[in-house]
Parts: C-alpha cells; sequence; structure tokens
C-alpha cells in the first residue's frame, strides 16, 4: 500500500488493485507483469526493486531485469539467492544503467534507419538473432520492397546439382510481415536496440511516429524457437496468417531454386523445399488488446528435413504456447546470462574496444548449438552470403573461442568433422592419395563445395585454384581438434572418431609429400593463406602445420603400428620449413625471396585488397601478400617455430600484409601484442572491429563475419593477455595496450571457470577449482594475484 | 511534349548535335527542338535544321547565358551540345560546352566531333558508370528508370580504382556475387540491368567497357564542379568518348 507520493507513478498496481483484479499476490508474478503491461515495458529490460525475498522471487518469475535487492534485514545472500542481480543497502547506491551507458559498455548497439537504405540492410545483418540451429534477420516490422525477412537453418541446403552451380543455404518460410494488404507502414524512422546481454531486439518507430514496435529473439532455451512481440496503436489489424515466403531483399534471385507450400493443419505451416532439403516452419500468434495498445504474440518453430521433424517442431510450438511470452523471455534471458558470466570480456578505459569484442562474443557464444553438430558457416547464420559454406574460418577462428568458453558448442563444431571423415576420404581417393583430405568449402554432405571459376573483376573467367590446392585445411581441422582437447581435456574424442580423424588426415600428408634424392621432403603445389600467391611449393605455414600434425598423429598411431608412426616422424623431420638460419626468418614459400620486393606502404593504406587494386598477375609477382602465412604458423603453432623468428617475421612481413582479409588484422593484432608491441597491436585491433560494426567490407549486409569476431576473441585472450595452453597449464602473459586500463576475462579451462583480471601492474587469476597456471612464468595457485616491482613481476 | 533541345551553331559539329538530339527524343519519348543563339549573320545552323525537319529558334545574346536560360524551361528534358577538342592531348571540351554542362540544371547530352551515333533510330545500350556514391547515384537514378521504361538496355559498371578498391576481400569465388549484389542494391537496384565490374584507370577502363558492350551512349551522374574527382572521370570522358556522353547533375 502506498504511503504517499502516489501522484509520482503514472501506473499504481497495489494489493488493492490486485484483490480488485482477481491478481494473485507476491512470489506470483502477475502484479508485476500487469504493471509492466500498463507501462508498456518489456519485463527483460526493466528494473525491478524490492527488499523482500517474495518480491525478488517475483520478480525473477515475471523474467524481470535487473532485480536489485535493498537489504534492510541484514539477508543479502537469502536475497541473492531467491534471484537478485544486485543487493544494496540504500537505494540510493542504485545507478541506473541508461541507454548511452548501455551503449558505452558495449550490452546495447543501437541503430536508426531512416528507410529502406543500405543503412537498413547492414543493420539486418547487425541484429541477426541465433541459437546456431536456426538464424533470424531482417525486418518484419513493415513490408519494405528490398527488405527481407530471412530464416535460415543450419545444414539446409540447396542446389549444387547442375555443373557450375554452386550449393548454398535454403532460406526458410519467413514471419509474415505486419502490416496489411500489401500497404507499407513504415514509420519515416526507425530505431532498433540489440541488447547483447539478453539477446533481444527491439525495434520502435521514432517518437511521435506511429508504427508497429516489436521484440524478438531467437530462445536460446528452445533451440529452433523463434519469438516476437509486436504492438501497434494504429487501430490497424494484425495479418491473419503468421508465415509467408521467403521474402529475401537483395538475393532474391535465389528464390528460383526453391519451392514454396503451406499449409493450415493442424497447425499453421509453410515449407520452402529445394533438391536437397526442406525447411519447414511451424507458427502461431495470438492478438490482445492491452492498454489501448493491440498486441500480437507470435512463436515460429523452424526445422530442416522430414514429417518426423515437423511432428517435434509442432510439440515445441505447443509447449512455448503453453509457456506464454514472459516464461520464455525469462528462460532465454537466464540462458545468456550464464553464457556471459562464462566468458565475458571486459575492457575498462576503451569503450570502442569493448563494444567491439561484446558485439563478436554474442555472436560467436550464438553461433553453434550445444548438442548435434554445427557446420559454422563463414557467415554464420547472419545472412546468405558465401552461400553458408564452411571454411577453415569455424576450425581455426572460431572454434578457439567456444573451446575456451562454451565447450559443449566448441564440441559440436568438432562433430561436424568428424562425421564428414567419410567424404573427406573420397576426396583423397579421387585424388589419387591414401586417407583423408577436406575439402576447402564444404556443405551438408563434406563433399568439396568450392566453386571452381568466378569471372572476375578484369571481366575474365578465372579458375578458383583454393578447392584444388588449399589443402592445409586439413592440418587446420587437426590443429581445432587438438585445441579443443588441451582446452576441455575431453580426450574422449581421441579414443573414437577423432583418432582416426588425425590419423587418416596424416594418411594424407604421408602420400602426399615428395622425398627429394637428398632426402628432403616437399609440399608441392599448394597454396597458403595468402591466396595472392597461388600454386606455389614449400609454402612455409602448410609445411610447418603438416610437420606438427605427422608428430602428433604419430603419437596416436604408435601402439598400433610402430612403423608408421616412425615413417611419419620420419617424414616430419625431413620436411623443409623455410627457416633462413641467418635472418631468423621464414621464406613463404619457395622462390618468395625472389618475387618483386614490394611494400604494401608504396601501394595504398591497409587495409585493402591488392588483388583487386593491382590485379592477380601483379600481386603473384610481387612480396605483397593478403593475411599472415608465415605469421600464421607463428600464431596457431608458436612452438613449432625458431627461437627469436616471430619478432624478425613481424618485421619482415607485416609491412607487405594488405590485411586485405578479413581474417587479418585481427591476428595480426595478436602476433604483435605477444611480441610485445601492443599498441600497435591496438591499431589492428580497432579494424577487425569495425569490420562489420561500420561495414568497412561493404559486404556486411550479406552477413556478419565470425571468423574476424572470433579473431578478436583471440587477439584479446592470446594477444593481449598472452593466455596459452602448453602441456595441461594454462600460462598467461599480457601485455596490455595504453588505452586499456583493465582487462577481465572469463574462461572455462578443463571444466574449470577461470576469471582473469588484468591491468599495467598486476595480473589476478581465480577458478572454480583446481587450476595449473603460470602468470609470467611463474607458477600459481588460485585465486593468485601477482604484482610488478621495479620491473619484475612477483606474487602477492 | 517534353524537348530535347539541340543547341547548335556554325560549328562542323552541328549536324551530329542535331542527329544526336534527335535519337535522344526517339529514345525518350520527347520532341527535338534546336536552339540556335545568333552571334553574328550566320544563316547554315537555320539551313541545317530546316534540311532536318527541326523547328528551331534563333536568339541572340551571349550563347552560354541563352542556353542556360533555355534549358531552365519545363519543357526542356535534355540539352545536346557540340564539343570542341582542340587542345588535345589535354582534353578541351569547348567553351560553351563547359559552361553550360556545369551550370544547366538539366541532363546535357554532349556530342564529340566524329562521334558515332547509333546506326538504329534510337539508343540501344546505354553505359551507366557508377563511383558508388549516393549523391551520382541519385543523380543518374532517373534517367536509369526512364531508359529503362523506353526499353534501352542499360549495363552499370563499377570501376574500382585506388579511389575506390575495397578494403577486403576474402574469397574471389564469393566476394565478386556478394559485393555485386551490394554495390547494385545499394545504387542500382533497378531489375534488368547488366552489371560490371572491373578494376584499372576508371577512364579507360569506362572507354573499353563501352566498346565491349557495344554502348552507343555513356551516362553520368556529376556534381557539375571540375574539382572532384568524379569530376576527373567526366573531363576524361568527355574529353576521349567517341559516343555522346549524357551528363546528368546531382541536384538536377
Amino acid at each position: 500500500m502506498l504511503s504517499g507520493g502516489a501522484d509520482l507513478f503514472d501506473v499504481v498496481v497495489d494489493g488493492v488493485r490486485a484483490a480488485e483484479s482477481g491478481l494473485p499476490g507476491r512470489p506470483d508474478p502477475a502484479t508485476l507483469l500487469a504493471a509492466a503491461d500498463e507501462m508498456r515495458v518489456v519485463p527483460a529490460r526493466t528494473l525491478v526493486v524490492d527488499d523482500a525475498i517474495a518480491g525478488i522471487t517475483a520478480g525473477r518469475g515475471g523474467g524481470f531485469f535487473p532485480i536489485v535487492a535493498v537489504d534492510r534485514h541484514c539477508d543479502g545472500d537469502a536475497l541473492r539467492t531467491a534471484g537478485a542481480d544486485a543487493v544494496v543497502s540504500d537505494l540510493a547506491e542504485v545507478a541506473l544503467l541508461d541507454e548511452s551507458r548501455n551503449s558505452a559498455l558495449g550490452w546495447t548497439i543501437t541503430r536508426q534507419e531512416s528507410s529502406a537504405g543500405a543503412e537498413g540492410r547492414v543493420n539486418d545483418a547487425l541484429f541477426a538473432l541465433s541459437d546456431g540451429t536456426v538464424g533470424v534477420r531482417g525486418d518484419v516490422e513493415t513490408g519494405v520492397e528490398g527488405r527481407g525477412w530471412l530464416t535460415l537453418v543450419a545444414g539446409a541446403f540447396g542446389g549444387g546439382t547442375e555443373d557450375g552451380e554452386m550449393v548454398r543455404l535454403l532460406p526458410g518460410p519467413s514471419l509474415a510481415a505486419l502490416d496489411t494488404a500489401g500497404e507499407s507502414v513504415r514509420p519515416s524512422a526507425m530505431r532498433r536496440t540489440l541488447d547483447l546481454r539478453s539477446g533481444v531486439l527491439e525495434c520502435h518507430p521514432q517518437p511521435d511516429d506511429s508504427g508497429v514496435s516489436t521484440i524478438r529473439f531467437v530462445s536460446l532455451a528452445r533451440p529452433g524457437l523463434i519469438v516476437l512481440r509486436a504492438e501497434r496503436d494504429d487501430g490497424r489489424p494484425w495479418p491473419e496468417r503468421s508465415l509467408e515466403p521467403p521474402r529475401l531483399g537483395t538475393a532474391r534471385g535465389l528464390s528460383a531454386q526453391f519451392t514454396y507450400e503451406e499449409g493450415v493443419a493442424p497447425t499453421e505451416w509453410a515449407a520452402t523445399i529445394s533438391d536437397r532439403a526442406r525447411v519447414t516452419a511451424v507458427s502461431c500468434q495470438q492478438s490482445r488488446s492491452v492498454g489501448g495498445r493491440s498486441r500480437l504474440d507470435r512463436l515460429c518453430v523452424l526445422r530442416a528435413d522430414g514429417d518426423e521433424k515437423q511432428a517435434t517442431a509442432e510439440r515445441l510450438l505447443n509447449e512455448a504456447e503453453r509457456l506464454g511470452f514472459d516464461a520464455l523471455l525469462a528462460e532465454h534471458r537466464r540462458h545468456w546470462s550464464a553464457r556471459w558470466q562464462a566468458a565475458d570480456i571486459e575492457i575498462e578505459g576503451d569503450n570502442r574496444s569493448q563494444s567491439a569484442i561484446r558485439f563478436a562474443l554474442f555472436h560467436l557464444l550464438s553461433c553453434a548449438p550445444t548438442r548435434g553438430e554445427a557446420g559454422v558457416a563463414a557467415r554464420g547464420l547472419t545472412g546468405l552470403a558465401y552461400a553458408g559454406h564452411v571454411f577453415w574460418d569455424a576450425d581455426v577462428f572460431v572454434a578457439p573461442a567456444l573451446a575456451a568458453t562454451l565447450p559443449a558448442a566448441a564440441r559440436t563444431m568438432v562433430e561436424y568433422r568428424l562425421r564428414r571423415l567419410d567424404a573427406a576420404r573420397r576426396l583423397a581417393t579421387s585424388r589419387g592419395h591414401a586417407g583423408a583430405r577436406f575439402p576447402w568449402e564444404s556443405a551438408w554432405s563434406g563433399e568439396d563445395a568450392t566453386p571452381t571459376t568466378v569471372r572476375d573483376h578484369d571481366g575474365e573467367v578465372v579458375p578458383i585454384m583454393t578447392g584444388s590446392h588449399e589443402e592445409h585445411i586439413s592440418a587446420d581441422v587437426v590443429w581445432s581438434l587438438l585445441n579443443y582437447v588441451d582446452w576441455t581435456g575431453d580426450r574422449r574424442v581421441l579414443r573414437g572418431a577423432g583418432r582416426a580423424l588425425v590419423i587418416e588426415t596424416a594418411r594424407y600428408w604421408a602420400s602426399r609429400i615428395r622425398v627429394a634424392r637428398d632426402g628432403r621432403a616437399h609440399l608441392d603445389a599448394v597454396m597458403g593463406p595468402d591466396e595472392y600467391h597461388e600454386i606455389v611449393d614449400d609454402n612455409a605455414f602448410t609445411n610447418i602445420m603438416v610437420r606438427w600434425h605427422l608428430r602428433r598423429a604419430a603419437r596416436l598411431v604408435e601402439a598400433n603400428d610402430r612403423n608408421e608412426a616412425k615413417r611419419w616422424r620420419r617424414l616430419a623431420d625431413s620436411l623443409v620449413d623455410g627457416l633462413d638460419a641467418t635472418s631468423r626468418r621464414y621464406e613463404q614459400h619457395a622462390g618468395f625471396w625472389q618475387l618483386e620486393p614490394l611494400r604494401i606502404a608504396d601501394i595504398a593504406d591497409v587495409p585493402v585488397a591488392a588483388d583487386v587494386l593491382l590485379g592477380r598477375r601483379r600481386v603473384a609477382a610481387a612480396q605483397v601478400i593478403k593475411q599472415p602465412d608465415v605469421l600464421m604458423a607463428h600464431h596457431l603453432l608458436p612452438d613449432e617455430m625458431a627461437k627469436g623468428s616471430l619478432r624478425a617475421d613481424l618485421d619482415f612481413y607485416l609491412p607487405r600484409t594488405a590485411q586485405g582479409s578479413s581474417l587479418s588484422p585481427a591476428i595480426c593484432a595478436s602476433l604483435l601484442a605477444r611480441a610485445g608491441r601492443p599498441d600497435e597491436a591496438l591499431a589492428l585491433f580497432d579494424i577487425a572491429g569495425a569490420l562489420d560494426l561500420e561495414d568497412l567490407t561493404g559486404m556486411s549486409a550479406g552477413g556478419l563475419h565470425l571468423a574476424t569476431f572470433g579473431g578478436l576473441w583471440q587477439a584479446v585472450v592470446f594477444g593481449f593477455a598472452g593466455v596459452r595452453v602448453v602441456r595441461g597449464v594454462l600460462h598467461v602473459d599480457p601485455a596490455l595496450p595504453t588505452r586499456w586500463n583493465r582487462l577481465r576475462i572469463g574462461l572455462r579451462f578443463r571444466g574449470v571457470g577461470v576469471g582473469l583480471l588484468v591491468d599495467h601492474e598486476r595480473v589476478a587469476i581465480e577458478s572454480d577449482g583446481p587450476l595449473r597456471a603460470k602468470v609470467h612464468g611463474l607458477p600459481v595457485r588460485t585465486p593468485a594475484e601477482l604484482v610488478k616491482v621495479n620491473g619484475a613481476w612477483r606474487t602477492r | 511534349m517534353k524537348q530535347v533541345l539541340a543547341a547548335i551553331d556554325e560549328s562542323p559539329v552541328a549536324a551530329h548535335v542535331l542527329d544526336a538530339a534527335t535519337t535522344m527524343a526517339r529514345t525518350l519519348g520527347a520532341e527535338p527542338r534546336a536552339l540556335h543563339v545568333r552571334e553574328g549573320k550566320e544563316e547554315a545552323p537555320v539551313a541545317l535544321a530546316r534540311r532536318a525537319g527541326v523547328a528551331i529558334d534563333v536568339v541572340e545574346g551571349d550563347p552560354i547565358e541563352r542556353i542556360v536560360e533555355r534549358s531552365d524551361h519545363h519543357a526542356v528534358r535534355v540539352v545536346a551540345l557540340g564539343m570542341r577538342r582542340e587542345h588535345r592531348p589535354r582534353p578541351d571540351t569547348g567553351h560553351v560546352a563547359s559552361a553550360v554542362m556545369s551550370r544547366a540544371k538539366k541532363p546535357v547530352l554532349l556530342i564529340p566531333p566524329g562521334v558515332r551515333l547509333p546506326t538504329a533510330e534510337r539508343f540501344g545500350r546505354v553505359l551507366i558508370p557508377l563511383e558508388g556514391s549516393a549523391q551520382t547515384s541519385a543523380a543518374i537514378s532517373a534517367e536509369l528508370r526512364a531508359f529503362h521504361r523506353e526499353g534501352v538496355a542499360v549495363t552499370v559498371l563499377h570501376v574500382m580504382s585506388l579511389d575506390t578498391a575495397p578494403k577486403f576481400w576474402d574469397q574471389p569465388g564469393h566476394a565478386v556475387q556478394t559485393w555485386g549484389a551490394e554495390f547494385r542494391a545499394r545504387w542500382c537496384d533497378q531489375p534488368g540491368t547488366e552489371f560490371r565490374l572491373r578494376r584499372g584507370d576508371v577512364v579507360p577502363v569506362i572507354l573499353e567497357t563501352a566498346a565491349m558492350e557495344g554502348a552507343d551512349l555513356i551516362a553520368l551522374g556529376w556534381s557539375q564542379t571540375m574539382s572532384h574527382n568524379r569530376a576527373r572521370v567526366v573531363r576524361g570522358v568527355v574529353g576521349q568518348a567517341e559516343i555522346p556522353v549524357l551528363l546528368t547533375p546531382t541536384d538536377g
């Protein structure tokens, strides 16, 4: 009961009101939800303050966030247990996080769009939501021509059956636009805010504009479920159907490649059908009037393939419908909260870096499911660009972040490769070799999906050599698998299919390597990560990866076949790696030193697509490179590299690196930080951070660059924080850039939650279980804190 | 009916200007009309127009002022002018043409000496080079739609050069498609247009592409000031093209 000041509140739902309306009292959330309804606010973004456990429980049950408890009776622990996000002794301690502060902390991304322009399409990608099994993006609020609402289901592809046609992701049915009769109700300006903390996207017309407000999320708690709530006060009706054919926007040419079916029994459903897959959506919606506004709650479940899957989808839909919007949102938010708790990275002193890393983490943490398998595409499920194909981006750039934060998701990525080992065997056989070779690009089947020609910017039809020659991916897949094992300690995978994968791919290398008369071993005619030099001999990166791979595989095969292990070790020892003993530099490939000595600064500012600017032939004849190649070996296998070579290779190769690959700047940043040059590193980190947020590629509308996100995470964790796993021990050797005051990192290492806190004078490490760790080379027992005293690190 | 206004004088290119204006008028469903600004007692332009069956207005005064003044008339859709190239190798469009193209609020069709005009009655294919900026794309979009409406084949060209090279180009097999789709969506979302992506020095590539594509007209949007990068392209194309060039001002 209010004891005064009632006129200060726009909405009051008190005991009297609850009794009149038949609302159950606390701890039931009904009164809070009724108040939220009247205030037209979303619980997930609404602060609840209470001083009683019943009130905190009600807040939690209603999905409110944050919940602040005022501790008047010294029972803070009980309040926390009940679900309080924070406990204060006085309300004055509560500093409300306003929108701008949230944005500065990188927790929200807000964009305004004036019309259906380019910024709208880029924002569609930035605001794409996924749970790793389905992805959703676009504008459902209006039916503006040229914009699309896009749903994608992992693993559902079409095409590729005709010569020259590319297998590509199959767009699923769309959620029906919320306008009616085809007439746009798009406000003159729309404001969209993505709350990264809760994985919720809100869309509102600008103040003084009428139109539809929406809130949507893809449930992390129930994979495949899309939830949308819309409100309007313009008196217009909602569309009768909740599904419609895909609205593909700029990709509309694709619509010829699939058919669309729909029906209403027993549940409203629609399906897109390609020659390879079927994506079915089942959906329901319900409208009601709330506080003078009309509200629509719409649920949709997407599944690929088969009646059985549709039945499962219907069950999930019915269950979700029973729970209702608020409960679904509450559980979704709890899932996000858990993911952030394990993985968040806080960067104090630099809002730009903070926003970049949180945005990257958001998409990394939702790009792969925690069950089944995950072929994480170069653009994830955020767009149709790159056809949904899986590259080494998944294994080497994305997976390490998940292995160290969300191991179950990393495991599903490993599973994708394990289940495609037979296809890799077939590829090796087709090329006249033993063992297994993974394709440069793959889709669902695991067969090679790399395009073979392209009409390039010189107007010529040119062959694409990556599929035939960029073979290092087989070693990359193994690196990713063993990195997963290193971080998680999950050795079971190496006793099963993982063992076969490591050995079969090693067998491929053993049959692929040429041993010369002098006994030196070579890999001829390959392509390294620097794709400006297409077919080269003895690419240092490939050879070093293969050498390492053969040695690791020899350990696994030893028990069964000592001779094979011996042979692999001998091959590994004989493989040339291009190291020049005098300069301590690795030659990128045989003959690289003889190419035209060209520095990128002589041509243009980085980043630049030097192949586009200069043409393929010119860059092939010069020392200009696309991205780390020798440096990539330093990044992945630091212990395989000669002492002193990182510095020498950075000095030589960085001025020659165009950074023309979206994979490049973050990895260079990581290496510079490791080499003790963190301020230089930060300049490249900034480029990677802006890549999608500022659409530096001009292609973000086609989907987000997940590998760049993975690279950003690696730059922070492996680079600036200097984290590495060496023989089961977590090493931490940080080097922070001047602009950063403090860095906090959440990790999961071998089943133990780890918290790192780093500033310029101090490193603290804590864990929720036993941890083998070294900080600046000193063995520590957690919790531990090291401080810098006269330039040397000492345990406090 | 809208007019394509051919500003003609006694120069040898006048006959071509009249021909090109007539072709443009047929292409756009407009009527050709000639204008001669008399500076002396010349009669040839009037005779030329009469022979061609094109109505001509003769006025007196400063040619630049009179042509710009007439171009303001609501009926005038396009102004056609002849160019001079007397100071090669440095291209010079001629005093009057330069001034009019910089001041007229309507599209200006520039006819080079020795122009190759289409053998058909209408323009068959127009090449529209786009740099990828809101201003120039907006300038040309009305023309693009008009050509499309009138059944003229349109090839849109973007040339990647030092100024416009992308920062990132991951996998050529995908990037060409992805980048091209987004470029089109942003700058020329007109169904039915051909799109070409090329690399190199902008002006030579435009001229080569026009020849390769069999274009009989090049249309460019521009800001009407000679100081910007785009103006360098305009100056180069206008100075070297052998087919008519349609310049559309950004705020026209």
